[in-house]
């Protein structure tokens, strides 16, 4: 980041090339909307361009995913929510493949992945991004969601396994 | 599909998944998930799936249209 505020371009490239992939479904998972997304993927990251200097040098990634929160929550690229569907824990893991024989694809499964995230309650995708994505502990995830560390592993859990089931069936592009 | 394989059934491996993967189990859980494992193919096969899934997330990246248009907004 040092480099990025001297203004070394190879080193903003950088920094985006590695971050741009979590940021992009961080945004997609907020909205829900591919273009919102993709709007929130460019602003961040011109955001962070523009912010470099003011950076304080301790948690990059906590600052940077904060910018994209900001971009991705604009009220103009708010979706209406998807329900949270309740499903015993069994039957959550045969939608997702347990105790099917199928092969694992994992280059289809990652090519389907912002489909499948769009597919998700809002509840589901807010637990993703904080735990998966964003790479919380549980305990912070817990604070900011006002659950018990418990009730946060088992939403979390069950969104792993709704996502699943979703790369598993058919998704279209979001 | 519910054996009970080293003491533990399938349904409590695949509800203790997201502590085996984020490292949230004591010795003697992990040794009986891992001996459950290791002679349920079923289990095996769907742990590395879900871990697939996370994976994915984690090391996510952009389709190559929005990477290209990333890099055009941020370099003109």
């Amino acid at each position: 980041m040092d480099r990025v505020v001297r203004g070394e371009d190879a080193a903003f490239r950088t920094l985006v090339h590695r971050y741009r992939g979590r940021v992009y479904h961080l945004a997609l998972a907020i909205t829900g909307d591919a273009a919102g997304a993709e709007d929130a993927l460019q602003e961040t990251f011109l955001a962070v361009h523009r912010s470099a200097a003011s950076f304080g040098g301790s948690a990059f990634r906590a600052w940077l995913f904060t910018i994209a929160r900001h971009e991705a929550t604009r009220p103009r690229r708010r979706q209406v929510p998807i329900p949270v569907e309740e499903e015993t824990l069994e039957a959550l893991g045969e939608a997702a493949g347990w105790g099917a024989s199928e092969e694992l694809d994992a280059r289809a499964l990652r090519a389907k992945l912002a489909g499948a995230l769009t597919q998700l309650s809002g509840e589901d995708r807010e637990v993703l991004v904080l735990r998966d994505l964003e790479e919380r502990s549980a305990h912070e995830t817990a604070s900011m969601l006002g659950l018990t560390i418990q009730a946060t592993k088992s939403r979390l859990h069950r969104a792993r396994l709704r996502l699943a089931a979703k790369l598993r069936g058919g998704v279209h592009e979001p | 599909m519910n054996r009970d394989i080293g003491g533990i059934e399938c349904s409590e491996v695949l509800a203790r998944l997201a502590d085996v993967l984020d490292g949230e189990l004591d010795e003697r859980d992990r040794s009986r998930i891992t001996t459950h494992v290791a002679g349920c193919p079923e289990c095996e096969r769907f742990g590395i799936r879900y871990s697939e899934v996370v994976r994915a997330l984690r090391e996510s990246d952009v389709p190559p249209a929005i990477a290209a248009a990333l890099d055009a907004r941020l370099h003109k």
